[in-house]
């Protein structure tokens, strides 16, 4: 439990500040908030980066990023739409968890601190 | 004051530098490429409706509605815009869905609608592959950038950078870099709308330019950032309009079955030669292969993998440093609502790229990519000419009608986008270092109105200028330079000063200055620039090819003559000719310099980080950071 400190943002000293830093809610929010965008960014990102290494290493017409998957439609142009659809799943998904977790425990966190 | 100025010179001087320095070349941005693609063939006797001029009376109809519309907006907006707080943040008073539709409406340039189709519908899907990088950027936006901006700055990025570090040197490199980024894409911006209006009407282009230039000064002057705002979200709204109407009627074309529209890209015999001939250069055709189906795969437009990659690292972390994008961030009230805005805008954008392959490949099904290029050899034509032919199918009016609304759309793409970007270099100017560096702070708001108001018309006009100046030059790839330099000079040092407590305004200016000189000095020992001796060579091969076909015997024709001449000329001129650093040939082998230059900026940010570490902006982390994550105080900051 937070110490509360009853005044504004300008009025706070260094050990508040301190004070926040260290206190178990502040901690873990900064902790689950960390993970979460670490997390879904090197996931959407090394996902992303498969697609200009397969394009570039796909030359030839039998390569398996050529298959015909649906009539003519080749599996690369697939993997491409593949991208949107996770762009707008991380989209709506941290959405979801910002409103539910994060937004959650800062309110937490500033009706304990009770800040002016 | 002095060291301000000379910073102020020297960002100026870089970007005309940069800009003077690049010929036309072989590369490699979208539009540029395909007009170095070989032009069409001959064209059939009778061109068919769709290839005839456009109506003219009709598109400036619609150019002067568009222009009606925004110019209320301006009046509208002239009346409630009196503070800083409401020329650069609109009062911070935009919400969630407003800011969506002006994120989209700021981000997807004329590029993305004519470029990109134009693109697609000339090389296949190695034109998707642009926007596909463009849209993932914006998991880095809405994860990394957006809400901690909103909770840590006001303004500009120098203001989110120079939280806890010293602001005068910081402001000034921050307000360096944003500047050189903006130059670039503005002439990219510029040039391309100067083209696209001599194409489509037939305006000449420097009065086009300066058409164009006197709009967005005048939005911007009187309008500020709440004018700027509803001109995108305005051309948002046409532009997915427009994009949702044209898909639509290529899928009722294909009788409502969108996989049919690569069965008919297949298996056109248009298009197969066009692989063939054009693309691939088999003279005969090779047994078992497909050239329909080839251009369904990648590899005929971007061909090195580490090209591809490179270009992928530009446009995939380049996003999140644009200037102009992060400025929209400090329009809305508080975190929550610049999260909201760019899920909103995700989907827009998402909506739009993936739509452009449905036109590109319909434009190249129902068109053929030879076509196309009767009209206009870099393929931007490909969408106002699908709009005539799809609306011709109903009635020539209508197509007439669905092609001038199209060239509307394009236009008023043109004025949302650059007017975003001179807001964000005027403010870089006038907030960055008029009032902080040079006057310290100590501006009263009227004057700081009247400097932000001043510096909007200087940068329009220095756009105006330097698009003027490059009207034959090759600026496609300045896009891309400016992706590469965001990516690699602001992206590191903003992502270190909000999580990293050893940042110090050491590593901040050498990341900036490092992540952008290094992007910019890439760019000119590239294949980008113009290297005489290789041109020479060429030339050597010219002049002996037909050296030894008089040689044997035979009479030159009169153009082969023509051609032998020229290739001398050029020979004597080129043989001992240097490129602007005096190379004979390019020391980069890339294009597109991200792949270096990014992490030089991350490492130059985290070494002199190390080297010349600050325990006053050490101390200071935690209450950045507590602000950062929670946004307490955002009010303050924005109320200051």
């Amino acid at each position: 439990m937070s110490q509360p400190l009853n005044k504004n943002v300008d009025e706070f000293t260094r050990a508040d500040w301190d004070g926040i830093a260290q206190s178990p809610k502040f901690r873990e929010l900064s902790r689950r908030k960390f993970s979460f965008l670490v997390g879904w960014w090197l996931v959407s990102t090394i996902f992303y980066f498969i697609l200009p290494v397969a394009a570039g290493y796909t030359t030839g017409q039998s390569d398996f990023f050529n298959t015909q998957v649906i009539g003519h439609i080749p599996l690369l142009y697939l993997f491409a739409l593949a991208q949107y659809a996770l762009c707008l799943f991380i989209a709506i998904y941290y959405a979801h968890w910002a409103r539910t977790k994060a937004d959650k425990l800062t309110v937490e966190l500033l009706n304990e601190l009770k800040v002016k | 004051m002095k060291r301000a100025c000379i910073a102020l010179i020297l960002a100026v001087g870089l970007g005309l530098l940069i800009d003077a320095a690049v010929p036309a070349t072989t590369f490699a941005g979208p539009e540029t490429a395909i007009s170095n693609a070989v032009v069409a063939q001959a064209a059939p006797a009778q061109s068919p409706a769709w290839q005839q001029k456009a109506n003219k009376p009709l598109t400036l109809g619609m150019f002067c509605v568009i222009i009606a519309i925004t110019l209320y907006i301006v009046y509208w907006a002239a009346q409630r815009t009196k503070t800083t707080a409401d020329f650069y943040a609109a009062k911070s008073s935009i919400t969630g869905w407003q800011n969506g539709w002006a994120i989209a409406g700021d981000y997807m340039s004329a590029a993305t609608f004519l470029g990109m189709a134009g693109l697609i519908s000339f090389y296949g899907i190695d034109g998707f592959l642009y926007p596909t990088g463009w849209m993932v950027a914006f998991v880095t936006v809405l994860l990394v950038m957006a809400e901690p901006c909103r909770n840590s700055g006001k303004y500009t990025v120098g203001d989110v950078l120079c939280v806890r570090a010293s602001p005068k040197p910081v402001r000034a490199c921050a307000a360096i870099t944003t500047l050189l980024v903006s130059t670039f894409y503005l002439t990219g911006q510029m040039v391309g709308a100067g083209k696209l209006m001599q194409l489509l009407l037939g305006i000449p282009y420097f009065m086009s330019v300066v058409g164009v230039g006197c709009l967005i000064i005048i939005y911007v002057i009187f309008g500020g950032m709440i004018a700027t705002t509803w001109v995108q979200i305005i051309k948002a709204a046409l532009l997915v309009g427009s994009g949702v109407l044209l898909s639509i009627l290529v899928i009722i074309k294909m009788g409502g079955n969108p996989v049919r529209l690569f069965t008919e890209v297949a298996t056109n015999a248009q298009i197969q030669d066009w692989v063939r001939v054009k693309l691939l250069a088999h003279a005969v055709a090779q047994p078992g292969f497909d050239y329909g189906q080839r251009f369904l795969e990648p590899g005929l437009f971007l061909k090195n993998v580490w090209d591809q990659v490179s270009l992928g690292m530009a446009t995939c972390l380049g996003t999140a440093g644009m200037p102009h994008i992060l400025m929209r961030f400090f329009t809305v009230p508080d975190a929550q609502t610049a999260r909201k805005s760019v899920v909103v805008s995700m989907f827009l954008i998402a909506t739009f790229f993936i739509l452009t392959s449905v036109m590109g490949y319909g434009a190249a099904a129902l068109l053929t990519p030879q076509g196309i290029s009767v009209v206009d050899a870099s393929g931007n034509m490909a969408n106002p000419l699908l709009a005539r032919y799809l609306g011709g199918l109903a009635h020539p009016v209508i197509g007439d009608f669905l092609q001038a609304f199209v060239c509307a759309v394009a236009f008023a793409t043109i004025l949302a986008v650059v007017s975003g970007l001179v807001l964000a270099s005027s403010a870089a100017i006038s907030h960055d270092i008029y009032t902080s560096v040079i006057k310290e702070g100590k501006a009263s708001q009227s004057q700081q109105v009247k400097a932000a108001r001043i510096t909007c018309g200087v940068v329009g006009v220095a756009g105006v200028v330097i698009a003027l100046a490059c009207e034959t030059q090759n600026v496609a790839h300045l896009v891309a330079l400016a992706f590469a330099v965001s990516a690699a000079g602001v992206l590191p040092t903003v992502v270190f000063s909000l999580f990293w407590k050893k940042m110090s305004t050491a590593g901040i200016c050498a990341g900036l200055l490092v992540g952008t000189l290094s992007g910019i000095f890439l760019v000119l020992i590239s294949p980008n620039m113009q290297y005489p001796q290789l041109i020479a060579a060429s030339d050597q091969k010219i002049i002996q090819t037909l050296e030894k076909k008089v040689q044997e015997g035979a009479t030159l024709t009169e153009k082969d003559q023509a051609t032998l001449n020229k290739a001398k000329a050029s020979y004597e001129k080129n043989k001992n000719g240097t490129s602007m650093l005096g190379l004979s040939k390019p020391l980069f082998p890339l294009k597109i310099p991200a792949i270096v230059c990014i992490p030089l900026g991350f490492l130059a940010s985290i070494l002199f980080s190390l080297l010349f570490p600050s325990k006053r902006e050490e101390d200071a982390f935690d209450q950045i950071y507590i602000r950062q994550v929670t946004g307490i105080g955002v009010s303050q900051v924005v109320g200051h």
